[in-house]
């Protein structure tokens, strides 16, 4: 008979029992690896977030498992109280003046870190509650000396630390720009009123209306400037009529300054026709002054008021860009479109010639 | 055509039906197998069993978890340190050796060796008429074939699983020795820092399921085999297709279940 059918029971007996005393000499090798057989002390704490806490976490003290989480709880003040335990042969570490504090990162993890007091060497009593590093108590043990860190600060965490306040500002700043561009939007849209952004925009949209009925009222002048220069035009065409006719030998002249002229019959009257010709003379006078004074201020005043149309035109054009920026913003919209340009015949008042 | 579609397709939940039935039955049978087992028949065959499925399989499994034991070790201590997690091994050799691959690879070894053999044995039997001897002799072919197979598989594949274990976490830091030195101490300090009890709970509760299903699909094939010898290969097949997909599904079942 085949060795193995005969000893059949045999091997099988072997077989099983190897691999039994396998398991059992594992289970003990790993229950005291792991202390399943050893006492352990239970302590608590108060964590101000579980945020990368779990059940199970390892408890540590300089690199070594000195204990565990056991359970995790929310308490009346909406802090965390965290039981964990300590294994005895790690009992001495809990000493008066003792700290432990979460050291977690999404990265490698995160442990809680026993630091051991150095006020007295007496362990602490049995469910005694331990300060947390970061809290007011562990703030004033530190600061008196009575407790040693036992490791240094994990590099992750302090990053993640100081890299947190910093994701906080940009959140805040979005939130506020996507607030303002909101309100911008619904402002030009018109569905928003208030606000100082809301304001400000219906300012700038008055401010614009105002100046464009002000460039309104300043083209109608120039129109009634255009009138006066044809009335000044007319009168230097009779002015010029005049001089022809003291320029011809047959005219005015001779027939003013003849025998029978109008001269000669002026000083025969006692002066009364000379009168009434110097009075004429003398308005006319008075009416040619306030011409020339017209026809000057509109002279001096015509490339001013080309130049404030053109600028007029200009700062419409330019409020009317930012309006349809605004509307079109590139976070909400498709942006400022593109506009052709029409330079204008009127050259600038700052480019004239002096 | 589509009056064979339809009958195929009422026929797969009673047939599933019918199998979870058999599967109780062994279940039920148990205690009577101990029974006769205690008046002296039937032990045998359990003993066999396990000496097929269980000792005869353990140099394919030490091997297969020799190699992969080692290169789990060799591959991690050259990549993870670099990450600055070379403690990370150790976790990746438990959940790897112990918890997925231990009981899955024993699985398939087992239902290759031992699921073909079990039907094609049975399906035989059915074939020359020696379940009817049986069953014409008072005995319940279910408690005198079907148990004893079904138990024999159950407690190999758990021996192996944990002989798969051993070699795979013990046997392996011996190979790793040859091409990267390890101490022994760093090493079991660091395989006690990572396994945990549930780990092993696991691997047994999978080891057990596995079991139950191999045996029970290769049992009730062979017997589903009913008067022709061409029957029998076909039984063997689909014994072999059937542990392979509810061996799979199972394993993921109770992974998930053990990380809930």
């Amino acid at each position: 008979m085949k060795f193995r059918i005969r000893f059949a029971t045999q091997i099988v007996g072997a077989f099983t029992i190897l691999a039994v005393v396998f398991v059992i000499v594992l289970m003990v090798a790993i229950g005291r690896g792991q202390g399943w057989f050893e006492p352990r002390y239970e302590y608590s704490t108060e964590l101000s977030s579980a945020s990368g806490l779990n059940i199970g976490m390892s408890v540590d003290f300089r690199g070594f498992e000195v204990g565990r989480v056991t359970n995790i709880t929310l308490n009346e003040d909406n802090n965390v109280d965290v039981t964990f335990n300590i294994r005895e042969r790690y009992i001495h570490l809990v000493t008066k003046g003792s700290l432990v504090e979460l050291a977690s990162n999404p990265i490698l993890g995160g442990t809680l870190v026993l630091h051991r007091g150095t006020r007295s060497s007496e362990p602490l009593e049995q469910f005694s509650v331990i300060p947390e590093w970061n809290s007011d108590i562990g703030r004033a043990i530190r600061e008196v000396g009575f407790v040693e860190r036992s490791q240094p600060p994990d590099p992750i965490s302090t990053l993640l630390a100081e890299l947190d306040p910093l994701l906080n500002s940009i959140s805040e700043i979005l939130g506020s720009t996507e607030l303002i561009l909101d309100t911008l939007a619904g402002t030009l849209d018109g569905t928003v009123t208030e606000g100082p952004i809301a304001e400000t925009v219906t300012q700038v949209l008055s401010l614009l209306a105002t100046v464009e009925a002000r460039l309104e009222q300043t083209e109608s002048l120039l129109a009634g400037s255009d009138d006066l220069l044809v009335s000044v035009n007319r009168i230097a065409d009779n002015a010029a009529a005049a001089s022809d006719e003291f320029r011809d030998p047959a005219g005015i002249v001779p027939r003013l300054l003849g025998a029978s002229g109008t001269l000669a019959t002026l000083f025969d009257d006692d002066n009364v026709l000379f009168d009434e010709i110097l009075d004429i003379f003398t308005s006319i006078n008075a009416t040619l002054d306030e011409l020339n004074e017209v026809a000057r201020f509109a002279g001096s005043q015509t490339p001013q008021f080309a130049a404030i149309i053109e600028e007029g035109r200009e700062a419409i054009i330019v409020g009317q860009d930012v309006l349809t920026g605004l509307r079109n913003n590139p976070l909400l919209r498709g942006g400022i479109p593109e506009r052709i340009d029409q330079p204008s015949n009127v050259e600038s008042f700052r480019e004239a010639q002096f | 055509m589509l009056e064979a579609v339809g009958e195929r397709v009422l026929r797969a939940p009673k047939e599933l039906l019918y199998a979870l039935g058999f599967m109780v039955e062994i279940v039920r049978n148990i205690p009577a197998y101990f029974q006769m087992q205690r008046r002296g028949g039937g032990g045998g065959v359990l003993k066999m069993q396990i000496l097929f499925t269980g000792v005869n399989a353990l140099s394919i499994v030490a091997v297969l978890s020799l190699a992969i034991g080692a290169v789990i070790i060799i591959q991690g201590l050259s990549i993870l340190p670099q990450l600055g997690q070379g403690q990370l091994i150790y976790t990746i050799l438990i959940a790897v050796i112990t918890r997925e691959l231990g009981p899955i690879l024993t699985a398939f070894i087992v239902i290759a060796r031992s699921g073909t053999a079990i039907s094609t044995e049975l399906g035989g039997m059915v074939v020359d008429h020696q379940i009817e001897a049986y069953m014409a002799t008072g005995l319940n072919p279910i408690t005198y074939l079907a148990v004893p197979r079904v138990l024999g598989v159950v407690i190999s594949l758990v021996l192996l699983n944990i002989y798969f274990n051993f070699f795979g976490l013990v046997g392996s830091f011996l190979v790793t020795q040859l091409v990267q030195p390890l101490a022994l101490e760093e090493y079991l300090f660091g395989l006690y820092g990572s396994v945990t009890l549930r780990d092993f709970v696991a691997s047994f509760a999978k080891s057990i399921i596995f079991g139950m299903i191999i045996g029970s699909v290769a049992t009730y094939q062979g017997l589903s085999v009913e008067r022709a010898g061409t029957e029998v290969p076909i039984r063997a097949i689909k014994a072999v297709g059937q542990g392979i997909t509810l061996t799979v599904i199972a394993n993921a079942a109770i992974t998930l279940v053990s990380y809930l």
